[in-house]
């Protein structure tokens, strides 16, 4: 259990939420293709597979390794993935600024930075059927548990973006390639809300380990 | 002029670089958006001093890193102007317009737009034409058979053996209404009866017509969709000054076509009658 986490063991939780992407290729794909393309899987491992790859330059802090993993996944994931997921690391690593380590305070602060800057590059809000209907609530959930720890907060996070990607499922797609889909996109759940969840997923395990 | 967008639907992008045409394509992993790094670096490629204009499909992936690419390049003081294609009749109604996808009509903004860049000497002359070749444009598609992933050789969808799927995505990305295959005949006339009237088009106009493969679709039922496409147009006393038929847009080994009516004024015809040429598309 880490109430807060070292740059180097930093380095190591993006290095496990990269890996747990990696993993999840298969289930990602598969979620994509009854409502999108089929290729937010591949581009998702392309993108977090060239994260495991940065962080072998060793960034020196929790900011850098953050930066370093947005910009690696906004190069490689392409198409609107890495648009918005290389957001969300490369604001949002702008919470750690000036801390040494990862806190409860830090992780929530990331949350929040992250939203406001995938928000207003993707132009969508939360109810249109995006990673936001994770994100946001996970955000609003980490700021909530903050002062209960790291460990509690990772949780909180982890749980409220998993239920938000459920909830998705039934909402209708106003937004990428699912928004002609009409009624035909409900029952299935938003590829990039799957995502977010499995990224927080991951922090949780990491963090709880 | 700079386009670009994911690949697997070549020709497109690639395919429209050259004389009076683009003069550079970003492009993307397959059906993914090109990462804005790419953009900035095709930016610089093809600037010459006066900016640059990008034309490309209107899909989220595709505007975000364009948009950031475009930032990017204005960082490094390049002006970008910016022209996306939402010509599919089928993305969604006229009032939210903005809303569609890029398909086919891709081609003629490329082309006409080209020609201006190629003519003139003010970006935002060039920005005003092609966005009026767009706002003149309009398509739709159909699909009878699904294209598929290379990384994944998954087909992007599932579609039975006698279904089709109108106002298909160029990605295979699930369109309006599945139903069962009929006639070419009776196929072309459910689509001009969704075409013709969002403009609308009208007797007295005059048209631009492709007939776009989508990618495994046979010459001999393009060409048939071209003759009934033609029988419906001379009904409604529009003439049609050019043809173009093949493929502009595929979507990999997908089966199936897109139709799309640009309606011309003397503007959009002088650069949509220039010569061009690239590696598969020549024009005199």
């Amino acid at each position: 259990m880490h109430d807060s986490l070292t740059p180097a063991q930093t380095r190591e939780l993006l290095k496990a939420v990269s890996q747990h992407i990696v993993d999840s290729v298969d289930l990602l794909t598969t979620v994509d293709q009854a409502i999108g393309d089929g290729d937010h899987g591949i581009g998702m491992r392309r993108g977090f597979a060239a994260v495991l790859e940065q962080l072998e330059t060793q960034p020196e802090t929790v900011e850098a390794a953050f930066k370093a993993a947005g910009t690696a996944i906004m190069a490689k994931a392409g198409g609107a993935a890495g648009a918005v997921f290389g957001t969300l690391f490369r604001s949002g690593s702008a919470a750690f600024a000036g801390r040494s380590s990862l806190d409860a305070e830090g992780l929530a602060g990331f949350l929040q930075q992250g939203l406001k800057a995938v928000e207003q590059r993707g132009g969508s809000r939360p109810g249109m059927k995006t990673m936001l209907d994770a994100l946001a609530p996970a955000a609003a959930a980490a700021a909530r548990a903050c002062p209960e720890g790291l460990p509690a907060t990772a949780r909180a996070a982890a749980a409220a973006a998993t239920e938000g990607a459920e909830a998705t499922k039934s909402m209708i797609a106003t937004t990428g390639k699912a928004r002609t889909l009409g009624e035909r996109s409900l029952g299935h759940p938003d590829p990039g809300a799957v995502s977010m969840s499995l990224i927080l997923q991951a922090m949780r395990d990491y963090i709880a380990a | 002029m700079l386009i670009g967008g994911g690949s697997g639907h070549e020709p497109m992008f690639p395919g429209f670089i050259g004389e009076n045409l683009a003069d550079g394509a970003a492009c993307g992993q397959v059906f993914a958006a090109p990462a804005p790094d790419l953009v900035l670096a095709a930016t610089k490629a093809v600037n010459r001093g006066r900016g640059v204009l990008y034309v490309y499909g209107n899909y989220a992936g595709d505007n975000m890193n364009f948009d950031i690419g475009a930032e990017l390049a204005a960082d490094e003081g390049i002006n970008v102007r910016t022209v996306r294609v939402w010509d599919d009749v089928a993305g969604a109604p006229p009032e939210r317009i903005t809303d569609r996808r890029g398909i086919a009509g891709d081609f003629y903004v490329i082309k006409i737009a080209g020609g201006a860049a190629a003519t003139l000497d003010s970006l935002d002359e060039v920005c005003r034409i092609a966005a009026k070749a767009r706002d003149n444009t309009r398509s739709m598609g159909v699909a009878i058979a699904a294209g598929s992933i290379p990384e994944t050789g998954a087909l992007t969808f599932e579609l039975g053996p006698d279904e089709i799927e109108i106002g298909m995505g160029a990605h295979g990305e699930p369109g309006i209404s599945r139903q069962k295959l009929t006639t070419a005949d009776a196929i072309t006339e459910q689509m001009m009866a969704a075409i013709l009237p969002d403009l609308p088009f009208r007797s007295g106009d005059e048209v631009a017509l492709l007939i776009n493969n989508l990618g495994a679709t046979t010459m001999m039922e393009l060409l048939v969709v071209n003759r009934c496409v033609r029988r419906i147009l001379a009904i409604a006393g529009i003439a049609v000054h050019r043809t173009d038929v093949g493929s502009f847009l595929t979507c990999q080994e997908m089966a199936g076509l897109s139709i799309t009516l640009l309606r011309l004024d003397d503007e959009l015809k002088q650069y949509l009658d220039m010569p061009a040429a690239s590696f598969t598309y020549t024009s005199n």
